[in-house]
């Protein structure tokens, strides 16, 4: 009993820290969402929720998260599987690659994006050369080019925790679904794929809790125009004065992510348990 | 979907992410050796006055 207590103590500091630094700024930021000038009120709740623009933008912020969500899990987890099968210098090499473009600042990244899908720029040129179309597309301050640029961000992100779960996997378990009978895809999508739930799990939600709440790539690839729950927050702290909007933008946000998390992690939960 | 297809299929992912995920990077690179003032890649011609002026 002792010893336990004794480890207990150990985790404090990490709790003390964590506290200070998420906790406290997050219930300041519910106060300041219930404060009104004549005492404590929902009535910025009620603004917020009672206009049609701030639902335009919710729905916006969630379709923006899914998809870039959607679009990394379908490229990651075909990455995350040949990366998994690779060996030696070569992992190493593919690792330090995915790794690599986490080093440089996102803004740097965004004004490289903005080079490459500009109407003269690589990706115009290359669909144009390879016959896919004849006139260069829009494709900068345009949803799609939003989504290049997110998905070029937080793709890292869905294929490492993937990858570490899949590299855990014992082969001989495919083997000895092949050895039963099971073909390539029944093994696949009864073996692999719930074992490399958990990962699916992880890397879906860093990514979701990542792009919900992106704020430097919407405003440099799509501009002021294209308003989400991020740049809400922003506008209404930095230029509207409005700290209440801000804050009750900021706790929607954080209650959406929560919610989508802790679902993920329920539904992973019972995958898992399911026979 | 045979096993040999798949993972042709994963590696192309993999091979298309690493350029996905290298592209802006390459990009900064080539457009800091640009003598032009507007950004963008260098045409033909490359020079280091953007060094020299953060030197």
């Amino acid at each position: 009993m002792i010893h336990r207590l004794g480890i207990a103590w150990l985790a404090a500091p990490a709790c003390i820290f964590a506290l200070l630094v998420f906790a406290l700024p997050l219930a300041l930021l519910l106060v300041e969402s219930l404060r009104g000038p004549q005492g404590w009120t929902l009535a910025g709740y009620a603004t917020f929720l009672g206009s049609g623009y701030s639902w335009q933008v919710t729905g916006r912020t969630l379709r923006l998260a899914v998809l870039t969500t959607a679009i990394c899990l379908v490229i990651g987890y075909p990455a995350a599987f040949a990366l998994a099968r690779t060996r030696g210098w070569l992992q190493s090499l593919l690792v330090a690659a995915l790794l690599l473009p986490l080093s440089l600042s996102v803004i740097v990244k965004a004004f490289g994006w903005t080079v490459l899908l500009r109407s003269n720029g690589i990706v115009n040129r290359l669909l144009m050369a390879s016959g896919l179309t004849d006139a260069p597309l829009r494709l900068l301050f345009t949803e799609t080019g939003l989504l290049i640029g997110i998905t070029n961000i937080f793709l890292p992100f869905m294929v490492l925790p993937i990858f570490t779960v899949i590299r855990q996997i014992d082969p001989r378990l495919t083997d000895a679904a092949a050895t039963l009978g099971g073909g390539p895809f029944y093994s696949f999508s009864r073996v692999t794929v719930p074992l490399t739930l958990p990962g699916v799990v992880a890397g879906g939600t860093l990514v979701f809790s990542m792009s919900i709440a992106a704020y430097v790539i919407p405003n440099l690839l799509m501009g002021d125009r294209y308003q989400t729950l991020s740049t809400t927050i922003a506008t209404s702290f930095l230029y509207l004065q409005d700290p209440q909007r801000g804050s009750v933008a900021g706790v929607l946000l954080l209650l959406l992510s929560l919610l989508v998390v802790v679902g993920s992690v329920v539904l992973a939960r019972r995958a898992r348990a399911a026979p | 979907m045979t096993r040999p297809f798949g993972l042709a299929l994963a590696w192309a992912m993999l091979a298309g992410s690493v350029v996905f995920l290298l592209a802006p990077l390459v990009v900064t690179i080539g457009v800091s050796v640009s003598p032009s003032a507007v950004f963008q890649l260098p045409d033909g011609e490359f020079s280091w006055r953007w060094y020299a002026r953060v030197a």
